[in-house]
């Protein structure tokens, strides 16, 4: 043959194609675009040297793992659409008196100029964006914007051997592909007899029933620490429930509503629901992949948003106050901890660095575990990790005054209380060890503030009692019952001052050194917060969630939309030869675009809206799951979702709109 | 009375997207048919058989000329009436049967009526006289992968016939089938004429064409001849076709 024919044939291949090459090509660009971006972040040293960038930089690492594997798999599964069209064409090549081998070379020019203009491109895409993401993500991490313009050899290297593999890889399975065709088959590949899709009964049982146990799960679960066990379980169950929910309930349906004899046989449904059940067969493991898919970006991108805009708050619940020291109190030793001492101490500290205090807080705390049942706590839970026990806290009537300006005037057995689970209780029993306590309920608080350092993992249970005998009467219950493993007392601080940041570290870090002197008695530990530091942690774990979860979210958005983009054009493709048919009988085109347009509206958009439901269903677990994080804002992660939910519809209305457009342009062709 | 079917000086020019070239389909075709005629119109590849018949079916319409259906010109009909004139008043034979692959037998025979918004009960009315006179009640249920080409040809027939059309227009009805279905057809066809309804046969097998009462000739965009059967038999008539088209032939050539 001659020698210049393959590359001009197969760079006609690709322009005469072009309504599926383009995509795949874009799908390359965008794809080693993002890879370079976040390899070029992960292996930037000026990132490394800022505060919080082990984080960073461990969420880059994961970045880069993902999109690698998504990469990988996407590029493969696009490709093999590409094939399946080219079919028809490359046969007749071969009948046409090309050899195999011919094709063959064509095929490898083709991955050629595939793998130049993607990789160039998008190498040149993630130079030009690196810029600019770098800015946002420092923007989000509260970094201070370093100037210049880099461009990674690392980087560049890393997309160059990593796409060039795929490319390769998919070349192979094409070369296979062509290998194993005989062509007579190949020109007959889609005008093959479809076989109606089976009823499949017990798959759709299935379907219902792990989808009602996984919601089930989703709404019952009571606290954080159980969400985390069993997140898992729940979106396993999901994610089957899904499967079969688009491959056999939905032809279970189908076909009920095909039994209908009345309604079967008006115009609008007749095309409608059989076109259906013929798409849903051949599409339903797609639709399936589609909606978890689109469920993990809704998830993802609306959990880390709402993480990060409420990381101020986050860090407002962990560190109340610029400098926050925490003292655990052994109080039964006789040489005690002196409270006023230390605080003087601690005043001193902020006067020798100049600073002014402007508000300080003081309040003490005692917090335990301990077994739940009806209306009474308990210290019995040798056998371990259960699901029915909960956290309870103790704070003076006094203590709470301060932090809320609460006054009350309790006896000696009244409480405040608040608890998710004990709201309608009057009464409650505290068992603990060798003492019994009777508390009545004199006010059910509708919320309470943060104390000390704890999360609301499990359930918890704060309880505002007389004074610090009461405290003390507790804390010896608890001991008696746990012995060495029972908690202390807990004197917490909340200062503010008007020092710089820097210097509130190097006030915390002199406070942190007092634990060397005695002055403080038999203390256990000496823990200072500040909330410069933990500011910057916060905004650095938050903010790399939050880049993290926006760039997978749009390279698995454009996934979906691709896939979908694909399924309805090749689709369209092989409704042609129907429709023209269905015109021939006497449908009027109005119709056919009625109907074309109702069937690829619910293509497109069922997977969204089944999407949608499991995120609704989610949303109580994701509320428990987040507040692991300090994060109890619930109204902001719903405000997070929606607007997710709805940013993703608006995306998906543009591509199908998009599509709906190039589907109607092939059928009425 | 006036005929059903009156074609007068049709012509059909195809030209090039760009204007470029004329392609000139059909000259200048006038013919008619009455109700209760069974014609075949009969010509090489190329004389302009498909246009014609496009024309007549109202998929496509004529650089002029005109065509009457019952005295109504189907040029001029609008646009979005098209489709519910042609699945009224004409039905469709195709040589590649067009069956929708993702309906029963059933459906397929019920989708004109389904288009045209008739009830489930007179459909099932329609469908059983017509289905035992086909001999298709059996394989109802079944899918078109499961049925042999002359049932899937017998349930376009039904198709066809389920609207009470005023006219069958058939384009090579025969075309994909073996010789034996094809004999099947033709004996319907004639069947189902001598039962009133009109036909109008496109083909080009001489032995389909010997079965109609009457057969016309195109040749180069006009309709060049015609015979009728009269008392003749079958065999009789398949040999006056194939002589005429021998003529046509040769005839042809010293013309041009």
């Amino acid at each position: 043959m001659r020698k210049g024919l393959f590359p001009s044939l197969a760079w006609q291949n690709i322009r005469k194609n072009s309504k599926f090459y383009l995509p795949y090509i874009l799908t390359v660009i965008g794809t080693v675009a993002g890879f370079y971006i976040v390899n070029a972040i992960a292996s930037d040293e000026g990132v490394l040297r800022l505060r919080g960038a082990a984080y960073v930089k461990l969420m880059m690492f994961l970045g880069i793992i993902i999109i690698g594997i998504f990469s990988v798999i996407f590029l493969l599964y696009t490709n093999s659409f590409l094939m399946k069209r080219r079919k028809k064409e490359l046969a007749l090549y071969n009948m046409l008196g090309m050899e195999k081998r011919h094709i063959a070379g064509i095929l490898c020019y083709e991955s050629l100029y595939v793998a130049l203009i993607g990789i160039a491109g998008g190498l040149l895409c993630g130079i030009l964006l690196h810029k600019l993401i770098t800015l946002a993500l420092f923007k989000l991490l509260r970094f201070d914007v370093p100037f210049g313009f880099t461009i990674s050899t690392v980087a560049i290297k890393a997309s160059v051997i990593l796409f060039t593999s795929i490319i390769v890889i998919t070349l192979l399975f094409n070369l296979v592909g062509i290998r194993r065709a005989k062509p007579i088959e190949l020109l007959k590949s889609s005008s093959a007899g479809e076989r109606e899709p089976k009823s499949k009964w017990i798959l759709a049982l299935i379907g219902v029933l792990s989808l009602g146990a996984g919601y089930y799960i989703a709404l019952t679960t009571k606290s954080a620490i159980r969400a985390l066990t069993i997140y898992f379980l729940a979106v396993f169950l999901v994610i089957i429930g899904t499967y079969c929910l688009f491959t056999a309930i939905s032809i279970v349906v189908l076909k009920q509503l095909r039994r209908n004899k009345k309604l079967y046989y008006k115009t609008k449904y007749f095309i409608g629901i059989s076109g259906m059940l013929y798409r849903m067969k051949r599409n339903a493991v797609g639709l399936a992949n589609i909606c978890i898919l689109s469920t993990m970006v809704l998830v993802m991108v609306s959990g880390t948003l709402s993480l990060y805009l409420g990381t101020e708050d986050m860090i407002d619940r962990f560190c109340p106050g610029q400098i926050v020291p925490q003292i655990t109190i052994n109080s039964e030793s006789k040489n005690g901890f002196q409270k006023d001492i230390m605080i003087e101490k601690i005043k001193d500290i902020i006067e020798k660095n100049d600073g002014k205090i402007t508000q300080f807080e003081d309040y003490t705390y005692l917090a335990f575990v301990a077994g739940k049942g009806e209306n009474y706590y308990h210290t019995n839970i040798e056998n371990g990790f259960n699901a029915d026990f909960a956290q309870l806290c103790f704070i003076t009537q006094e203590d709470f005054r301060k932090v809320t300006g609460k006054e009350t005037n309790l006896e000696e057995n009244e409480i405040l209380f608040f608890s998710d689970t004990m709201k309608d209780k009057e009464n409650i029993r505290i068992e603990t060890g060798d003492y019994t306590f009777d508390f009545t309920i004199v006010e059910h608080l509708k919320s309470f503030p943060s104390v000390g350092n704890l999360t609301a993992i499990v359930d918890t249970g704060y309880a505002v009692v007389k004074d610090e005998q009461v405290l003390r009467a507790l804390y010896k219950g608890q001991k008696s019952a746990y012995g060495e493993k029972a908690s202390g007392l807990e004197w917490v601080a909340i200062i503010d001052t008007d020092l710089k940041e820097d210097d509130q570290i190097k006030c915390a870090r002199e406070i942190g050194n007092l634990s060397q002197e005695d002055v403080m008695g038999d203390y256990k530990g000496l823990l200072v917060n500040t909330r410069a530091e933990n500011s910057a942690d916060f905004y650095a774990t938050s903010g790399g969630f939050l880049f993290l979860g926006l760039f997978l979210g749009f390279l698995f958005n454009m996934a979906t939309v691709l896939i979908i983009y694909y399924k309805q054009i090749s689709e369209g493709y092989e409704d042609k030869a129907r429709f023209e048919i269905m015109q021939k009988v006497g449908l009027p085109k109005k119709e056919i675009r009625c109907s074309v347009s109702m069937q690829i509206l619910i293509v497109f958009f069922a997977p969204l809206a089944v999407a949608a439901i499991h995120v609704a269903f989610d949303f109580k677990l994701m509320v428990k799951l987040l507040s692991l994080f300090y994060l109890t804002d619930n109204r902001l992660t719903m405000l997070c979702t929606f607007g997710t939910l709805l940013g993703f519809a608006v995306i998906y209305g543009i591509v199908y709109w998009l599509t709906a457009r190039t589907y109607y342009k092939i059928v009425s062709a | 009375m006036m005929p059903l079917l009156e074609v007068k000086n049709l012509k059909k020019i195809y030209t090039t997207r760009f204007g470029g070239n004329h392609v000139q389909a059909l000259t200048d075709v006038s013919f008619s048919v009455d109700a209760g005629e069974y014609v075949s119109i009969m010509g090489e590849s190329g004389s302009g058989k498909t246009t014609l018949l496009n024309i007549l079916a109202a998929l496509d319409k004529p650089t002029s000329g005109d065509v009457l259906l019952s005295g109504k010109d189907m040029t001029k009909i609008k646009d979005k009436d098209i489709s519910a004139f042609r699945r009224d008043n004409i039905g469709f034979v195709f040589q590649d049967f067009n069956l929708l692959d993702n309906f029963s037998i059933k459906d397929n025979i019920f989708l004109p009526l389904v288009l045209a918004g008739k009830n489930y009960k007179e459909m099932e009315q329609r469908i059983k006289p017509l289905s035992e006179k086909l001999g298709i009640t059996d394989i109802l249920n079944k899918y078109p992968y499961e049925v042999s080409g002359g049932q899937k040809q017998r349930t376009a027939v039904c198709r066809a016939l389920i609207t009470n059309p005023q006219i069958i227009l058939a384009d090579e009805p025969t075309g994909a089938l073996d010789s034996k279905s094809t004999d099947q057809l033709l004996h319907l066809f004639g069947k189902i004429n001598e039962d009133g309804q009109t036909i109008l046969m496109v083909t080009h097998s001489v032995k389909a064409a010997s079965h109609a009462k009457r057969v016309l000739f195109i040749k180069d965009g006009v309709v060049y001849h015609q015979i009728y059967r009269g008392n003749c038999s079958y065999d009789e008539m398949y040999q006056k076709i194939s002589d005429t088209l021998t003529l046509l032939t040769t005839g042809g050539d010293k013309n041009a």
